[in-house]
Order: C-alpha cells, then sequence, then structure tokens
C-alpha cells in the first residue's frame, strides 16, 4: 500500500474526493483488508478529534491498554510476585497507583497517511502517597493452606459470606474485592 | 503514628466548628446510598499486607433499580466477578474455575444502623474528622474505631461532590490500616450499557462450581443442629439456615453473626472421609478464617474480623443436644 493511497484513503474519510476518486477506493476497499483497517483507524482518530467517541470504544482501547501494562510491567516497577522483603509496602503502592492511574491514550499523529498511536500518559500521585500513613505487615496475605480442595472450599465461603457481609454490615466497596484482588501467585 | 494523631486532632478541630453531625453518621448514609445508587466506573488499589493489585470495577442500576457490578483484576492473574441480582460469578483463571452463588439483596445502609446507633457506640467510636483533599479533590473523612480487640475500625475518605467513597482503610484497635482500597480514577457515568456487564473472560474450560437451580432454596426448617456459645458483646445471630455451597456436596448449616457493622459467618458441614479442611488460622486480606474438627464435623468461621474473633467463636461452637 503507498502513501499515496493511504492519502486518498483520508481525503475520502474527510468528504474530500471526488465522487469518481470515491468509487475506485470503494473499489480497492473491497479487495484489501489492511486497506480497511487503515478506513476504520482514519474514523476513529477523526471522531477522537472531534471527541465523540463513544464510551465503550473508550473503554475497550483501556482494556488494550491495560492488557498491554499486564503482559509488560513499566521499567523499573518491581515485580509484585518476586518482591524482595525490603521492598517498602510504600514505595510499591507509588509505582502500582501510577500504573493504575494510567491514563487513557490520546491519539496522537494526525498526519494523513500515518498509521495512529496509542499513548498512555501516568500521572504522578506521589503527593498522595506521602499523606498516607504506613501499611501495618498483616500475618498471612492468603489462604495459607496449600490444598486446593481446602483453598476452593474457603473461596466458596468467601463468596457467600460476602453476600451477606455486604448486606448486613459496613456498606463500602463490595467484599469481593478480595476475590479480584488477591494474588495467589507464589 | 505522631503525625496521624496531630493530624486528626486538627481535622476534629475543623469538624466541630461544623453544624454537621460530628458522629460522621450524615455522611455515612450519603455515602452508603452513593455506592448503590451511582452509575460509576472506577480503578482502584487494593492493599492488603505487602501486596497490592489493581482492579477496575463498574457499577451501575437500571430503571427497575436492579444494581450490577463488575470488577476485573487489572495486575497478575485476571480474576473478574460479575454481580446482579440474581447470582455473583467469580471467574478465576489461576485455580480454572469458575464459582456462581446467589446474590442477596444489598440494603441501604444497615437499617439497624440508624435504630441502634446508642448500642454501636458502646462497640465503637464514630468520629467526623472533617474536610481534608485527596489529590486535589474535596473529601470528607469519617472514622470509626473499636472499642475492643474482636472487630476491626474503618476510615473513610468520600468526595464531597458524589459522596463516593474514594479510600477506605480497614484499622486495628490501635487504629493502624489492615487493608486499604483506593480510587485512582473515578467517574461518575449517566448510563452504562447492560453489554458492558458482560464478562471478559471467558471461563471455557474451566471447572464451573454451581448450585443448581432447585437446590439454591434455603432450608430455614427449625432443625438446626449447631449453635455457638462465645461471641463477642454485642454480636447477634442474624441468620440461620441450611443451604448448598459451591464447593459443598450437602447442605451446609451456615449462622451469621454480626454486631451491625461487622459480620462473621459459621459454616458446618459432615466432611467426606479423609476430607482436608482448614485446621486453624488462614486469613485473606483482612477476612480471618478459622477451622476446627468438632464432633465429627467441619466447623469454619469467616469473617473480616481479627483472628482472635473467628478463633473463639469456632472454639465455642457446637452441636445442640
Amino acid at each position: 500500500m503507498t502513501e499515496r493511497i493511504r492519502e486518498q484513503l483520508s481525503a475520502m474519510v474527510d468528504n474530500h474526493l471526488s465522487e469518481a476518486e470515491q468509487e475506485l477506493m470503494t473499489a480497492r476497499l473491497k479487495g484489501d483488508r489492511e486497506l480497511v483497517g487503515y478506513w476504520y483507524r482514519y474514523h476513529v482518530i477523526g471522531d477522537a478529534l472531534r471527541g465523540q467517541l463513544p464510551d465503550h470504544l473508550i473503554s475497550m482501547f483501556l482494556d488494550r491498554v491495560r492488557q498491554a501494562l499486564r503482559d509488560e510491567p513499566p521499567v523499573g516497577a518491581p515485580s509484585r510476585r518476586k518482591a524482595p522483603a525490603w521492598v517498602k509496602p510504600l514505595a510499591g503502592l507509588a509505582v502500582a497507583a501510577s500504573v493504575a492511574l494510567v491514563a487513557v491514550l490520546g491519539l496522537r499523529n494526525t498526519q494523513v497517511g500515518s498509521a495512529p498511536e496509542m499513548i498512555v500518559i501516568a500521572e504522578d500521585i506521589q503527593q498522595e502517597v506521602a499523606l498516607r500513613p504506613k501499611l501495618v505487615r498483616v500475618r498471612g496475605v492468603k489462604w495459607n493452606v496449600a490444598a486446593p480442595r481446602v483453598v476452593a472450599q474457603l473461596n466458596g465461603y468467601l463468596v457467600n459470606h460476602g453476600e451477606y457481609a455486604v448486606s448486613g454490615g459496613m456498606p463500602g466497596i463490595s467484599p469481593h474485592v478480595r476475590i479480584v484482588g488477591y494474588d495467589t501467585g507464589p | 503514628m505522631k503525625g496521624f494523631v496531630a493530624c486528626s486532632i486538627l481535622l476534629v478541630t475543623a469538624a466541630t466548628a461544623n453544624a454537621e453531625s460530628t458522629d460522621g453518621r450524615f455522611w455515612l448514609d450519603k455515602m452508603s446510598r452513593a455506592i448503590s445508587e451511582l452509575n460509576f466506573e472506577g480503578t482502584f488499589v487494593y492493599l492488603h499486607g505487602n501486596q497490592m493489585e489493581t482492579v477496575h470495577i463498574l457499577h451501575g442500576v437500571d430503571e427497575k433499580g436492579e444494581e450490577r457490578e463488575r470488577m476485573i483484576s487489572l495486575t497478575g492473574v485476571a480474576r473478574e466477578v460479575i454481580r446482579d441480582s440474581n447470582h455473583v460469578t467469580c471467574i478465576l483463571p489461576d485455580s480454572q474455575s469458575v464459582v456462581v452463588d446467589k446474590s442477596h439483596p444489598r440494603k441501604p445502609f444497615p437499617a439497624a444502623f440508624h435504630q441502634d446507633l446508642d448500642k454501636l457506640a458502646n462497640y465503637y467510636d464514630f468520629h467526623d474528622l472533617g474536610d481534608d483533599r485527596m489529590t486535589g479533590v474535596p473529601v470528607r473523612v469519617i472514622a470509626i474505631q473499636p472499642r475492643d480487640k474482636y472487630r476491626y475500625g474503618y476510615r473513610m475518605w468520600l468526595d464531597k461532590k458524589t459522596n463516593m467513597l474514594l479510600k477506605f482503610d480497614l484499622t486495628d484497635a490501635q487504629g493502624m490500616p489492615v487493608e486499604q482500597m483506593m480510587f485512582t480514577d473515578f467517574k461518575v457515568r449517566d448510563r452504562i450499557a447492560l453489554s458492558e456487564f458482560e464478562p471478559a473472560l471467558s471461563g471455557a474450560g474451566y471447572t464451573r462450581l454451581e448450585v443448581a437451580l432447585e437446590d439454591q432454596e434455603q432450608d430455614s426448617s427449625p432443625s438446626h443442629s449447631w449453635r455457638v456459645d462465645r461471641l463477642p458483646e454485642g454480636f447477634m445471630l442474624t441468620h440461620h439456615n441450611r443451604h448448598f455451597l459451591p464447593a459443598s456436596p450437602d447442605r451446609v448449616e451456615h449462622m451469621v453473626f454480626g454486631d451491625g457493622l461487622a459480620t462473621v459467618s459459621v459454616y458446618v458441614e459432615k466432611p467426606a472421609p479423609n476430607e482436608e479442611n482448614l485446621q486453624g488460622i488462614s486469613s485473606m486480606g483482612a477476612v480471618n478464617a478459622y477451622g476446627a474438627r468438632i464432633a465429627g464435623h467441619q466447623v469454619t468461621a469467616v469473617g473480616e474480623v481479627p483472628e482472635v474473633t473467628v478463633k473463639m467463636i469456632v472454639r465455642s461452637a457446637r452441636p445442640v443436644q
């Protein structure tokens, strides 16, 4: 695919192509899946620039960014699974929270002919972290039992108990967060 | 710690100048409603011990008032929980299982809270710590401290605009956090499409642990055969029934005890021959579990309470003669 074709495609998306050129481009689109991909992305860029992206699409993008983050932690981030004992919880939080604060993505690069690029912006929350009290280390942070049957039974109890705890106790974030936010890694 | 105390005193001083209640009830009531009534989406970090996880949450209420919630972990293994008015479904790739259980309707802030505040005040101190700022957002800080070692305390930072809980600490008797959750991004949405509550994880090929529909009816016949003799002061039996659980082959006798804020469940089941069960203490975040074999049954207590509480409860459990 040449640069020129992509320029023409972009022009079509912006309604700047003559009718004859549009017909040609439409015919080309029918046989070129890669070009269809560009056609789609140019529309997304246009919508993003006009602030007209539907929420679900933004959330799809976010999911993909998060997936990428999950697959490849940022440089300098300590691995949670292998965090040495001396790593202070406070320091760890700063990393995790800034990863979490990921914010979205801008769609940069609006030059005709270039594929869109996603940008991840991680915000700095050092200020907030500095205000936080230190964490107390609690003994055992997961079901410290090895047998899968016992873990399954405890998980069953925990899910069931969560429903009672939330309907009859302190309101807050769902107790099921412990099921989600719990890493069984070694 | 000194800094925190000094800070608290300052905030308390600020709060006393405010005309609103100084025990935080006003704000807790607003927060309770915001959590159940708002359509929102956000990301929060969840800290327990020295571990932390990032979780994405989506919460919505439809025209009929039915709540839906979807949470998925963004770090580590992608576990997911979907909750609606009928079921709570947990998709757990690490154990290759899908756990499905019946959900229970969430009530507004416990009705008991308003009626029994005087009673609760015997076990907890309520404080409105006044206004503060969190990453630039004006918040109200509320603290509830336990008066004994049998329950945890709570510290909450509420967004003054939406009343939403932006940060939540579960604290020990000394006021130190044992578990924390904090939103790192949060937004209120007008409407959330049903499709957004669909699970992202397929769970295909996983072991499905589910209670059959015909078994979901609870047996509330009075033939309960177990009781607990020692409870922390203020804890009352709130539910007592037998029901099936996703990972248990037979009906499990279930007792729920609560003081209005803290809740403990006690599960009693007959183990299969040579079956391995929890013996002693185990914990996950601020949840403690204690299990023991009593009179040929497995008795397990689970709750967001200190170790001493689940231990005391299980050790005093016995079959009714």
